[in-house]
């Protein structure tokens, strides 16, 4: 028999205490889970008894002691790409990285739309990034009025991450304007941009 | 200086400071009645908003929320505490009048952090359109914010939750998992990454959804806060008499949430929840016990389920997705009532 | 979800579309013109059904001497 202390922990600690520890076990090996308040104990109960199996309840010296018999594999094997299309989207493991609000050199105007166009069709793209960083003038695009601002948080949703230079932001002063992302710094930038595959630079 | 963490002062685990829905029924049994005629909404539907009328043309609603912080940032905690206590005005397709601070604050914390709490709020109640008239705070060890909220509504317009028809399309505007992924942020589980999305879900308004409902002269919805997404829509489905199909895995939650739940990071508002609404719940054998905790989860200013005429449904979805509720996704349907009020799988 | 596509003889057009639509304070999006409607490298404005007044959006096109085409696309 296994026990382990979950004393003194506040919810939802005892619950990850007894799943990790159930994945340790045998089965038909037994768990004890201590506990000193109801709330936990009836938590920890109620969760074993949705995990299919029959948890029993001892109370000695106002510790409470959980007793179950690990009766199946407890991990459910959940198959994320199951669920919603929200956590479906399987990200590829490449950054795009604005280094200003426009794509390419020549006419300003086109290099706007160019930029838009882009980020409006990342949501359709098989092969998802899975970071987007703001650069320099890139930063236009994730403030509040930005034209593209409900697609970079549909992205965002998405799980993509969005870091956003924050000398940057407060170099044009908009740092109270960002609407989308995390402020971020050149350690945070240089590490993901050192240890993924492949980087778009536009 | 250092940012002040405001989940420094708040010693229990993180379940939510709701009292669950079995205790709250037990509280209010018996107690006397105060029928009125001008009296639209009231308390047997709807715990903690009302609607009185004035006058042919004009209603008021009257609503109110607070809670100990959910974040650290001060600013952010303001936002959210006041787009949570606004957002009954919006899920009966109301408009923000005005507004009223509740605050209990702790001595032993720097004023600047009740400052910021109180400036996030107001920025809030501004942002709806409202007016802050004031509002009252009393000493506490644990700070607590929230709003009294005064709207308005034409007494034919009102939306409330109990009008759902056999045949409506379940709409839900906003992802749920918020609060698996604020417990997994306490006990430093979840990067910022995942967390910041549920800080931005949670500070959005639902006014434009309201809007949106008026606009298709929607007649039911309600919107999903502390008893989650399976508590609001039992209670929609008792108010309406129906029985409401919910798809698990139509169910847009925030990336993150099932994972944490896989750990076995739940919040015990879930089970509080699964509690309140088992006995009037079918669950389908395919359905999984961690998809069936993440509909329990509690949210905190989540967003609104809608009972949309199944003629409206493509249009409304669109309009809602453009208005920022980038994740708006049908969930299930409304049903004659059967054997139970929810049948979820 | 289905969206209306509107093409343009010109990236031109496309550009000047984009600043009389926005003046309308009419909302789009700006996205490359989609590859089953059109193979030529261009941009086009997807705009929402519910939120497209087609005979506003046709004036002030016409008047400012754009031609447009009209397509349907649905997006998932």
């Amino acid at each position: 028999m296994k026990t382990i202390d979950a004393k003194g922990q506040l919810c939802p600690i005892p619950l990850i205490m007894t799943k990790k520890a159930l994945g340790e076990l045998k089965e038909n090996e037994t768990l004890e889970v201590l506990m000193d308040n109801e709330t936990s104990v009836k938590n920890v109960t109620r969760y074993l008894e949705e995990m299919g199996m029959k948890p029993s309840t001892g109370k000695k010296d106002s510790i409470y002691h959980v007793f179950v018999n690990k009766t199946s594999e407890v991990s459910e094997n959940v198959n994320v790409e199951d669920f919603c299309t929200i956590n479906n989207e399987r990200l590829s493991d490449y950054i795009v990285s604005f280094q200003k609000n426009k794509l390419g050199e020549g006419s300003e105007e086109l290099g706007t739309i160019l930029a838009k166009a882009f980020i409006n069709t990342l949501p359709e793209v098989e092969a998802k990034p899975k970071k987007l960083i703001f650069l320099n003038s890139g930063i236009y695009l994730v403030l509040k009025d930005s034209p593209v601002i409900d697609t970079l948080k549909k992205l965002e949703q998405m799980g993509i991450e969005i870091l956003v230079c924050g000398t940057c932001l407060d170099y044009y002063k908009k740092k109270e304007e960002l609407g989308v992302g995390i402020v971020s710094n050149m350690y945070v930038i240089l590490e993901s941009l050192s240890k993924t595959s492949k980087v778009i630079y536009l | 200086m250092k940012p002040y963490d405001l989940l420094s002062t708040v010693e229990y685990g993180g379940c939510s400071a709701k009292l669950s829905a079995n205790d709250l029924s037990t509280a209010l049994a018996d107690l006397p009645k105060t029928p009125h005629k001008n009296l639209l909404v009231d308390i047997e539907t709807h715990d903690d908003a009302g609607v009185y009328k004035v006058s042919d043309d004009l209603a008021l609603i009257q609503t109110t929320d607070f809670f100990p912080p959910v974040c650290s940032d001060p600013y952010e905690f303001g936002q959210i505490a006041a787009a949570n206590a606004l957002s009954d005005v919006y899920a009966m397709g109301g408009e923000v009048l005005t507004a009223l601070n509740i605050v209990a604050f702790p001595t032993k914390v720097p004023l600047d952090v009740l400052k910021e709490i109180l400036r996030g709020g107001i920025e809030k109640v501004i942002e709806a359109g409202g007016v802050m008239m004031g509002g009252h705070t009393i000493v506490d060890d644990v700070p607590k914010y929230g709003l009294a909220v005064t709207g308005s509504i034409h007494p034919d317009r009102i939306i409330t939750n109990a009008a759902a028809k056999p045949g409506d399309v379940l709409i839900l505007t906003k992802p749920i998992g918020a609060g698996i992924i604020m417990a997994g942020k306490r006990i430093g589980e979840i990067e910022m990454d995942k967390y910041q999305p549920i800080l931005e879900s949670m500070k959005q308004l639902n006014k434009e959804g309201g809007r949106i409902m008026q606009k298709y002269k929607v007649k039911c919805a309600t919107d999903i806060t502390g008893f989650g997404l399976l508590g609001h829509a039992l209670k929609l489905a008792m108010g309406s008499n129906v029985t409401l199909k919910i798809d698990s895995k139509r169910v847009p939650s925030f990336n993150g949430a099932l994972d944490l739940i896989e750990l076995g990071c739940i919040p015990g508002a879930c089970f509080r929840n699964l509690e309140y609404v088992e006995n009037e719940c079918t669950f389908e054998k395919s359905l999984r016990s961690n998809h069936k905790m993440l509909l329990l989860d509690a949210q905190t200013s989540g967003g609104l389920l809608i009972c949309c005429n199944e003629n409206d449904v493509n249009n409304m979805i669109a309009e809602l997705s453009e208005s920022g509720y980038a994740c708006t996704s049908v969930i299930g349907s409304v049903c004659e009532k059967g054997n139970k009020y929810l049948l979820i799988n | 979800m289905k969206y209306f596509i509107l093409i343009f003889e010109s990236t031109h057009h496309s550009l000047k579309s984009e600043k009389l639509l926005t003046g309308l304070g009419i909302k789009f999006d700006i996205i490359p013109t989609p590859k089953e409607i059109s193979s030529d490298c261009g941009m086009a404005i997807r705009i929402n059904p519910a939120l497209f007044d087609e005979q506003l959006v046709s004036s002030i096109l016409n008047k400012n001497n754009i031609t447009f085409h009209l397509h349907e696309k649905v997006y998932k």
